[in-house]
Order: structure tokens, then C-alpha cells, then sequence
């Protein structure tokens, strides 16, 4: 109920019009906030493994709770 | 870093599966993060998360878990010093390690549609937002749609003016997959009977030759009660009754090639208001209502770009 009251209340934002642009440019990140894709990271550590293997490399592995690439 | 990163071959992956999966990808990784940070770690949980340098034999090189930049730097360069240590047998996989693997990522609808989504908060009146990551906080996820779910975006005939409904099954599946508060963490899917209201209708606005142009509009209604945690391990053991939702609109454009079959381009924005929270995404002290938005954006074609959404499990494909 209450929850129900406070979003009566609350003041929503409504799309219309070019609106589009605007929130796209809200939400979606600024480059800058991406520049971890500067390193190309391979999503798979299988892969990766397989490659540094073959090329003699050392593997860097960033493993978390959620995909880092994806949703964490 | 980048350059560091450079003497290395760079992954990421999502660690649940690394830790508790029997394959040769799993067993490699267990072998490394045996020797980690977190080695033999039940308590508060038995994650082992966190940045890993290994030989491709599964010598652990070093490792941590931190968000300094310069730390991790640190550890790196002594990674490489141990890497030239090791002898090259030393280095190498074990040709015994190998195995089949499967992955959430051997599905990734390649004729299909794939979106970036992304998470962020958007602006309150008044500013209330804690002055530290949280106010910048987003998130990303991916949602994949197989080439006849992707059609189902356009009226069956996609005449100027005509339109459609999203069949019911994939509206839902991308409000409640989708449309979930994981801005500064991860959250659980909401189940079908949370689905109060979930409409996306496309109209066609222009046509020419094979190419259809789209307007997408919606709205979405979600809503769940019951018990659970909301302060990571905090109140694990004894949660308290809670709600969870969100309420908004949706607008986006698009454009289908009918004769490449698959959108060029494809931009669908939600707003509206959150609420509650879950275990893990962060919003112990900020369970009121506020405002929230979502796009869904073309994603490219890079390989970092296939990753498998966070709530695949939850879509239903066979």
C-alpha cells in the first residue's frame, strides 16, 4: 500500500517527443567509463588457456561472481 | 596496466561455474585458485573471485582480490618474474588436462538478436545519492533473442503503420530478466507470476526497399513480495519480509534488413521506478522508491561481446 502511494506520488519520468536520445545518453556509459575494454579481454578462460599455451604466455584471469564482461 | 596486460593472454569469466564445474576449464582453474588467495575458504562464503596470473599448466603465478589499480600492477609484475622463473615444462598445459568443454556461450543465437543492456540510476530530486561509486554506479547484461524471436519484434505483414505486440512469452521474458535493479549488483530474475503488466509494441514508421523502421513503445508493471536478504551476509540467517519491483515505460527505435533477416539497428530505453532489493545488489539502505533506467542497445561483434546473459537458465530454450 504504501509502496503503491509513493509511487502515485512520485514524480515519474514520461518519454515522449526526442526524449530517446537524452536518456540513451543518461544510461548508456561515456567512453571513459568503459576503458577496461581497452584490454582485449578473451570471455572465456577455456580459450584464453588454450592460447597462451600455444603462445607461450602466461593467462591473467579476472574471475568474479557474474560474468566481468557481462552482469556482476 | 594495459601494458602489463599485454605480456599476458587477459580472460574473464564468471567464477561459480569455474569453482564448482568438473571439466577441464573447471579443473584448471580449480588447480590455480587452490594456490590463491582465497585457497580452502568457506566462510563468509566460499567464492574464490578475484584476479588470477597462471602458467597454462596451472602454476599459480600470483593473485588477488582488490579493486586498487595499483596493487593489482604490483602483483602482475611479480607474476612475471615467477613466469621467468619457471622452467618451459613447467609452463605448459599437461596434454591429460585437456577435455570437452560446454558453455552457457555455445548458444549465442549467431543469425539472431543480441543487446547490450545497461543499468544506471537516474537522477533524484533531492540529491540523496551516497557521494562515493554509488552515484555513478551501472551495470551491463546481455539479452539474446534466436532469429524467430527477433522477427517477432515486427508486424507479420510490416506495412507503414502497422503494428504488433510482442508475443506475451518474450515481452515478459525481457521485463522481468531484464528489467531488474542489478545498478551496483548482481539480482536474482523475478519469477512469471511477478509480471503484472508487460507490453513492447513495434509500428512500422518508414519503409524502404527491404529495410523496416521501427517505433517500440511499452510499459511494464512488476511486482514481488515475501522474505529475503537484503544486506549481503548481514541478514542472511534471519531476513526480513520485503518488496521488490518496478514500474515504467518503454521507448526505442529499430530497424530490420527483411532481406539479411536481423535488426541494423535497435535502441530501447526503460524508465520508471525501482524499489527493494536482494542480497547482493547493493540496496540495503536505499529500498524506497526511485527512479531507474534501462537500454537495450545493438551490441557489436567483438568476442567480448558474447557473453551469455546473466539469467539465461531463465529463458525457456531447449
Amino acid at each position: 500500500m504504501l509502496i503503491a502511494l509513493m509511487l502515485a506520488l512520485a514524480p515519474a519520468p514520461s518519454p515522449g517527443g526526442g526524449e530517446l536520445d537524452r536518456l540513451l545518453g543518461e544510461i548508456v556509459p561515456q567512453p571513459e567509463e568503459l576503458a577496461w575494454q581497452e584490454i582485449p579481454w578473451r570471455p572465456a578462460f577455456w580459450g584464453a588457456a588454450l592460447e597462451a599455451d600455444a603462445g607461450a604466455k602466461p593467462i591473467l584471469l579476472w574471475a568474479m561472481n557474474g560474468h566481468p564482461l557481462g552482469c556482476t | 596496466m594495459i601494458e602489463l596486460a599485454q605480456r599476458f593472454v587477459p580472460a574473464a569469466d564468471e567464477v561459480g561455474r569455474l569453482q564448482r564445474g568438473q571439466d577441464a576449464e573447471c579443473r584448471l582453474f580449480q588447480k590455480i585458485a587452490e594456490q590463491g588467495h582465497y585457497a580452502g575458504r568457506t566462510q563468509p562464503t566460499d567464492t574464490r573471485q578475484g584476479i588470477y596470473a597462471a602458467a597454462p599448466s596451472g602454476v599459480l603465478l600470483g593473485s588477488i582480490n582488490t579493486r586498487d589499480a595499483g596493487a593489482v600492477a604490483r602483483m602482475l609484475a611479480r607474476a612475471l618474474e615467477r613466469w621467468e622463473e619457471l622452467a618451459p615444462e613447467e609452463r605448459r598445459m599437461s596434454p591429460d588436462a585437456s577435455g570437452p568443454v560446454k558453455r552457457l556461450e555455445d548458444r549465442f543465437p549467431e543469425d539472431g538478436l543480441v543487446l547490450r543492456v545497461f543499468a544506471r540510476d537516474l537522477a533524484r530530486e533531492p540529491k540523496v545519492q551516497p557521494k562515493d561509486w554509488r552515484s555513478r554506479a551501472w551495470n551491463q547484461d546481455y539479452a539474446w533473442f534466436r532469429k524467430e524471436e527477433a522477427r517477432a519484434f515486427l508486424p507479420l505483414e510490416p506495412e507503414l503503420g502497422s503494428e504488433r505486440d510482442l508475443p506475451p512469452l518474450l515481452a515478459d521474458r525481457i521485463v522481468r530478466l531484464q528489467l531488474i535493479d542489478d545498478v551496483r549488483g548482481q539480482t536474482r530474475a523475478l519469477p512469471p507470476e511477478a509480471v503484472e503488466r508487460a507490453r513492447i509494441t513495434a509500428k512500422v514508421v518508414g519503409r524502404k526497399g527491404d529495410l523496416v523502421k521501427l517505433e517500440l513503445s511499452g510499459e511494464a508493471r512488476l511486482s514481488w513480495m515475501g522474505r529475503w536478504p537484503v544486506d549481503g551476509w548481514t541478514d542472511r540467517d534471519e531476513p526480513a519480509q520485503q518488496s521488490r519491483g518496478f514500474e515504467g515505460k518503454l521507448i526505442g527505435r529499430a530497424t530490420y534488413d527483411l532481406s539479411a533477416e536481423r535488426f541494423t539497428a535497435f535502441d530501447l530505453v526503460a524508465i520508471g521506478t525501482r524499489w527493494g532489493g536482494t542480497q547482493y545488489n547493493g540496496r540495503a539502505d536505499d529500498l524506497e522508491p526511485a527512479p531507474i533506467g534501462f537500454a537495450l542497445v545493438l551490441a557489436g561483434r567483438s568476442p567480448a561481446e558474447r557473453v551469455a546473459p546473466a539469467q539465461l537458465w531463465s529463458y525457456g530454450w531447449n
